[in-house]
């Protein structure tokens, strides 16, 4: 399938430093991708260049094949929900849904049902009962409902979504990850979503793509990135793993026992946290590994000694 | 709260012996008589408000009120684009806000002045047109209504500019980008989103223009070189040169509950910050 998004070679600099520093990887139709990494790699600048608001110094980016790397953000057909949602305050629910669509409308000129359009988008967010509201009398995940129907509304060819949960109340965010990617499912639009949190990027998207310092450094799906992460920062960013002679193991594929094959160590700490026990164990050359363990299978406390074992095929081996 | 009480004892006591002292005894003598000397005295009457009805002053009365409305279009035309442009500049903000605030360094009449020498006949504009060839004779630029005009825009545009600027000041990037996102060009994006936004500003900065516009006398006298005949001039006559204090009382009556009531409309239609 032709990729419905691609950027090659994408480099931004600002004075002082090199935001985006050569960033290649490709969106395919219907996908939901996430660009993640820690605070300053790179990935907001990224998906400004793509939005239009920020222009590469190097590089190209195409939609569906067609290169709109200077194109101004009026005339792409990709749409942005912003992390604090930017809903025009002036303008009810309704007239924020169809803001974009009036010009539209008049670049057309046919005659557009347009009232339709806004009340099956609304419906579709949940927002119709709502839609004569204005934005300050909306709660924070309203208005996230409000800014995804305003951009698919436009029927984009990639919906463009930075940090999209994260100024939501934190009770909220994992309820509206399921909402969000239903609603990718649903209307069949491409998204590439910005965050931080690699849980987030993990449990929602198709292929997520790691970023640290202006460069990707994996691209894959969730599984190959958690599972085979090729670089440790990769291995690191996406969950705790215990570095033992240059080889890189998960904690819950960390297993203890009394006796047995394994290497010996001295449980230096043991963290109950109800479904789970965290034991630090210390080994006998002196590296410490943490394991999880689920709560019924140790009874260990600090002080017993123990056996640490794990699969050859639970280990990761980074090339760099 | 007792305590609020006391603070608000000052300001009271101030708008009490300035603002509504004053207006009691200028309503007073709008009531009075003229004496034949001047002065003013029994018996109390409505003669003055009755001869407010002469179409000379209704005359009078819209030339102020298009005048000021004229300068007040051309300080909102000139005003907004200026403070969308200080609002949104990454730097020197400090410097362009100084720079518009800068005339209030010297005195209004000392820069009306300036004007003049400016504009009139032998000024420096003519005098370099006409040293240059472009015109014969001297071009008309003063004593007449446009020099008015020009003069109060030039006095008030800061009033303009400041109220406009707070309001852009605080305007979320993100909705300029978000509306260009959704496919507004700059232009639409000024038009519907900075626009609606500033209404607050526009119609702040609309009154505290457009109220001493209307009551405006030294530009007119200076500037209009008495061709131009606003209200402003109207009172400051009967208080000087007329000697009719209870007359002058009366159209200061008049003029002031004029702009009360256009205050309160502003304020009504501004909604919510809409005055300041």
């Amino acid at each position: 399938m032709a990729a419905v998004l691609e950027v090659e070679g994408a480099v931004k600099g600002f004075p002082g430093h090199r935001a985006v520093d050569g960033v290649t990887f490709s969106v395919e139709p219907g996908q939901l991708f996430a660009l993640v990494g820690p605070s300053g790699c790179g990935k907001t600048t990224t998906l400004r260049m793509i939005a239009g608001f920020e222009t590469p110094d190097e590089g190209e980016i195409r939609l569906r094949g067609e290169p709109i790397t200077r194109l101004p953000p009026y005339a792409r057909r990709v749409n942005t929900v912003f992390q604090n949602y930017a809903l025009f305050p002036h303008l009810t629910v309704r007239g924020n849904v169809e803001f974009g669509l009036r010009r539209e409308r008049r670049r057309s000129g046919a005659a557009l049902d347009m009232r339709a359009r806004v009340d099956a988008v609304l419906n579709m967010v949940r927002m119709a009962e709502k839609a004569d509201r204005r934005p300050e009398q909306l709660s924070g995940g309203e208005k996230q409902r409000v800014a995804l129907a305003r951009s698919l509304v436009l029927e984009p060819d990639v919906l463009l979504l930075d940090e999209p949960l994260s100024a939501l109340d934190p009770n909220l965010r994992k309820q509206v990850r399921g909402e969000l990617k239903a609603l990718q499912r649903r209307t069949g639009v491409a998204f590439l979503m910005v965050t931080h949190d690699q849980e987030e990027a993990l449990s929602m998207a198709d292929r997520v793509a790691v970023m640290n310092a202006g460069r990707l450094e994996q691209t894959g799906s969730p599984r190959e990135l958690y599972e085979r992460p090729r670089t440790r920062f990769v291995a690191g960013f996406l969950g705790p793993v215990n570095w033992v002679d240059g080889v890189g193991v998960r904690p819950e594929a960390v297993r203890l026992a009394g006796e047995g094959d394994g290497r010996e160590g001295l449980v230096r700490s043991a963290a109950y946290l109800g479904n789970r026990v965290m034991v630090e164990v210390e080994l006998n050359g002196g590296e410490r590994v943490v394991s999880e363990v689920r709560a019924g299978d140790c009874m260990c406390a600090a002080g017993d000694r123990v056996r640490v074992s794990w699969r050859a095929a639970d280990e990761i081996r980074p090339e760099s | 709260m007792v305590m609020r009480k006391w603070f608000l004892l000052p300001a009271r006591a101030v708008m009490a012996a300035l603002f509504v002292a004053p207006m009691a005894i200028v309503a007073a003598y709008s009531l009075l008589t003229r004496g034949a000397y001047g002065g003013q005295g029994a018996p109390w009457t409505l003669e003055n408000y009755a001869r407010l009805l002469d179409p000379l002053y209704a005359g009078i009365a819209v030339k102020s009120f298009w005048i000021a409305g004229v300068s007040t279009a051309v300080c909102l035309a000139m005003g907004f684009p200026l403070a969308l442009f200080i609002a949104r500049a990454r730097s020197r903000k400090a410097l362009w806000l100084g720079l518009v605030t800068l005339p209030f360094w010297t005195s209004f009449l000392v820069r009306t002045y300036a004007w003049m020498f400016l504009l009139r006949d032998t000024g420096l504009v003519n005098t370099l047109l006409l040293g240059l060839g472009v015109i014969r004779e001297p071009l008309p630029l003063l004593y007449n209504d446009s020099a008015v005009v020009l003069g109060l825009v030039y006095g008030y545009l800061p009033f303009m500019v400041l109220p406009v600027y707070a309001v852009l000041e605080k305007m979320d990037g993100a909705l300029l980008e978000a509306a260009g996102d959704l496919g507004a060009r700059p232009w639409e994006v000024v038009w519907r989103v900075v626009l609606p936004l500033a209404k607050p500003g526009l119609a702040a900065g609309g009154v505290l223009v457009f109220i001493p516009c209307l009551g405006a006398y030294l530009t007119p006298d200076l500037m209009g070189g008495g061709k131009s005949i606003l209200i402003g001039n109207v009172i400051q006559n009967q208080f000087t040169t007329a000697r009719d204090w209870p007359f002058g009382a009366a159209l200061s009556v008049v003029l002031m509950a004029m702009v009360m009531a256009l205050a309160w409309v502003a304020r009504r239609r501004g909604g919510e910050g809409g005055l300041p």
